[in-house]
């Protein structure tokens, strides 16, 4: 079916042109459609199909050459940053990005994990799918704390389309009541196993401010007539989501807005074309298309539209935007602000607690849940900040018994080694922070004056690195995740704060931030550019702050909800 | 099948060194980024005779009969950094150079029980080993360990293997399952 709806040249002028197919792009897509806008979807990857391409899915271990791991000199040449995502193997590598493709810049001293899949689909084939709300007060802390740019807007303005969003995804989780936290359109949850619901109850006891939930995410648990009818069945709990999952069971453009999208009859899609930049008409004053050069051929092209909506990631989309050069934006599109590059966010791993549980021998599990225990932010408003920093983490984690896996390096020889790691061994219980970054200007990206990739675009200078503040704050976080533990009565509690750099989250945000001030922001509360009407950027580059929380969710509300504006405001003509 | 293995490894000891014709093409063709440390054949026997104490034969495979030794050879030349490798190169030489100073031959000719005497001790960090061969040895142990659990018949006869489990369930009992599960989310 893909087949029928794919474009290699066209010179016809599109109702909207989607950059990107990742979360956003498929969301964009998806909605534009259902409105009955003709709607080229442009990729710069490969198509990847449903089912018939997730190449390893299913594969045991053993039919992999190298039993899943991949050879170090592939990770050397190509994936030497990619390596880093802990779903990295050999069954999921064909869906990231190789670095010697896509290589970018960053100084000696700040490294920065830039991790990506260009395919169609992108990301949403390899996300971590956990799916939180964000607060009001979340939106409400930069200007309550006078940092950054204020949202323009606020959990008001969201909840419907949070709502929206969730029907259609599929979440599971629980309802808890939390204002920092907020419920939403939940299918039952996962369950906790036994120690951590005990580990549970003797929080609500000792630390009500701090309840550990089961985390939310994007599994179908009862699937629903609308995803039903989109081919999508139950998790299976395989937990082998990065190969691609036939039942459709977790939310990705595959499984969930690429059929609805494809259902309409109005999309069309553009695999292998590189955005180079978009085309602006000085005399209307909007954008008219992009230019594209064909991965393959390396042929320049160029397909048109009526508005443009950027959604090829938070870095990819700020890259794009930045070479689409003019002579009323010298500076990159819709950057009359300056602010276009500016305030790089992503949220810090970097505190990991874990310990022993005695007892419940004869206690199992049975299957490979996508989710965890979760305890969200305590410090979530400005009263409650902790004194050595401004914002606040959440806690992700889970207990299970120690196998093979660990026990393989532990003391032994023999038969009873053999029995030893046969067998399940004691229970252990591990979870790390998940912090806010703050805002600031001189996290950034710049179009390097000298280095340009294959495609002759330039590559992206990336200058970010921890401040303080999420230095104390991880710091805090460990000591305050090992109290946890040790009032649980947990054994041999470690807390170890670690230093790895920005990125690995994979939730950069922050580029081309919303704001009610066109001159201290490129977007306005619509995700609409300031500066161009019927340009929109709806992916995690329109954030204003990083929040606690995952990001992808709200990714999807705010795209849902400026794809409703822009449905009307071309409707009446003002696009 | 251990003590075939030990009859067997005065011929194997004859052998030149290692050809790699075991790999499969895909991995050949890939490589090693730095050259290989390759395993010669003394090595590769050592190699096999340690997994076998590791995880021997019992009533059902053990290492060996898994070919868990010569898989963890090959991810090992192939996957692992050469640092590492030429660990294992330099621990192999040191449990040789041990054998020959106390029992005057190699260490793939001695008798099965002086050899895990000998592993024994290196796995203990007991004289003539410090911590840092301890180190080397359980992250080789683990290596073998992990063949061994990802094989086929060690993932489904020794472990158990869900493909698809259907949903998950937070509270089973134990007994009810009765080994660890070989299947994982990531390995």
């Amino acid at each position: 079916m893909i087949n029928d709806i794919l474009v290699n040249t066209s010179e016809e002028v599109f109702d909207a042109i989607v950059v990107g197919s990742g979360i956003t792009g498929g969301w964009a897509a998806k909605e534009l459609t259902k409105n009955g806008l003709k709607t080229l979807m442009v990729e710069r990857g490969p198509i990847v199909e449903h089912r018939k391409d997730y190449i390893t899915e299913g594969k045991p271990p053993w039919e992999f050459d190298l039993r899943t791991k991949v050879t170090q000199k592939e990770k050397d040449e190509y994936y030497r940053v990619q390596q880093q995502c802990y779903a990295f193997h050999e069954g999921t590598k064909h869906f990231f990005v190789k670095d010697n493709e896509s290589p970018y810049q960053h100084p000696d001293k700040k490294p920065f994990s830039w991790i990506r899949g260009n395919q169609l689909g992108g990301k949403s084939l390899l996300w971590h799918r956990q799916s939180y709300r964000w607060s009001q007060f979340d939106f409400e802390a930069n200007a309550k704390d006078g940092i950054g740019n204020p949202w323009p807007i606020g959990y008001g303005d969201l909840a419907k389309w949070y709502d929206y969003v969730e029907r259609f995804v599929g979440i599971s989780g629980s309802a808890e009541g939390l204002a920092h936290l907020p419920d939403g359109i939940f299918q039952p949850p996962f369950e906790l196993n036994v120690p951590e619901r005990d580990f549970s109850k003797k929080m609500s006891d000792m630390h009500p401010d701090a309840p550990v939930i089961v985390s939310r995410c994007a599994h179908l648990t009862n699937p629903q007539k609308e995803q039903v009818e989109l081919g999508r069945i139950k998790c299976m709990a395989r937990n082998e989501c990065q190969k691609g999952c036939s039942f459709g069971a977790y939310f990705s453009t595959q499984s969930s807005t690429l059929p609805a999208a494809l259902k309409t009859g109005f999309l069309r899609i553009a695999p292998n074309s590189i955005v180079d930049s978009l085309i602006y008409d000085e005399q209307s004053k909007k954008v008219t298309g992009v230019r594209v050069i064909d991965r393959v051929s390396m042929k320049q092209k160029e397909y048109k539209a009526k508005m443009v909506f950027m959604c090829a990631s938070t870095l990819g989309t700020t890259q794009i935007l930045l070479n689409s050069k003019s002579r009323t934006f010298p500076s990159g599109i819709a950057n009359s602000s300056g602010m276009l590059g500016k305030n790089l966010m992503d949220h810090n791993y970097n505190a990991h607690i874990q310990a022993d549980i005695e007892g419940y021998d004869n206690e199992f599990y049975k299957g490979r849940r996508p989710a965890s225990f979760y305890i969200p932010n305590i410090h979530f408003e400005k009263s409650k900040y902790h004194k050595s920093f401004k914002r606040g983490y959440a806690f992700a984690g889970g207990a299970s018994r120690e196998d093979w896996q660990s026990l393989g390096a532990s003391h032994g020889l023999g038969t009873e080694f053999k029995e030893k790691i046969k067998n399940a061994g004691a229970w252990k219980i591990s979870m790390q922070a998940q912090g806010e970054m703050l805002p600031r200007e001189n996290n950034q990206v710049q179009l390097s004056q000298n280095h340009k990739d294959k495609w002759g675009i330039p590559q992206l200078d990336i200058d970010c690195e921890w401040s303080p503040n999420e230095l104390d704050m991880m710091e805090v976080a460990a000591q305050t995740g090992e109290k946890y533990f040790k009032d649980a009565g947990f054994s041999n509690v470690k807390a170890q704060p670690t230093y790895k750099p920005p990125g690995l989250a994979i939730h950069e945000v922050g580029t081309a931030r919303m704001g009610a001030d066109p001159k201290k922001s490129v977007l306005n509360a619509y995700n609409q550019a300031h500066d161009i009407s019927n340009l929109f950027v709806t992916d995690g580059a329109s954030f204003c702050s990083s929040g606690v929380v995952n990001p992808s969710i709200t990714f999807m509300a705010l795209t849902a909800r400026a794809v409703d504006f822009a449905v009307s405001e071309f409707r009446q003509g003002r696009i | 099948m251990q003590r075939r293995i030990f009859l067997k490894r005065s011929v194997s000891f004859t052998a030149g060194g290692l050809s790699l014709g075991f790999l499969p093409s895909s991995v050949n063709a890939l490589g090693n980024s730095a050259g290989l440390k390759s395993f010669d054949e003394r090595d590769r026997v050592l190699m096999r005779l340690i997994s076998g104490i590791m995880i021997p034969e019992t009533t059902s495979k053990g290492a060996v009969g898994t070919m868990s030794d010569e898989k963890a050879l090959e991810i090992l030349t192939y996957c692992y950094s050469n640092a590492f490798t030429t660990e294992v190169i330099q621990l192999f030489s040191k449990l040789n150079k041990s054998s020959e100073r106390k029992n005057k031959r190699p260490a793939a000719l001695l008798s099965e029980n002086e050899l895990t005497d000998l592993l024994e001790s290196l796995d203990s960090a007991k004289s003539p080993f410090d911590i840092e061969d301890q180190q080397t040895f359980r992250k080789l142990k683990q290596l073998v360990v992990f063949c061994f659990c990802t094989s086929q018949k060690g993932a489904n006869q020794e472990l158990t293997y869900l493909a698809v489990p259907g949903g998950y369930t937070g509270s089973i009992p134990y007994s009810s399952v009765g080994s660890a599960y070989s299947s994982k989310a990531y390995y």
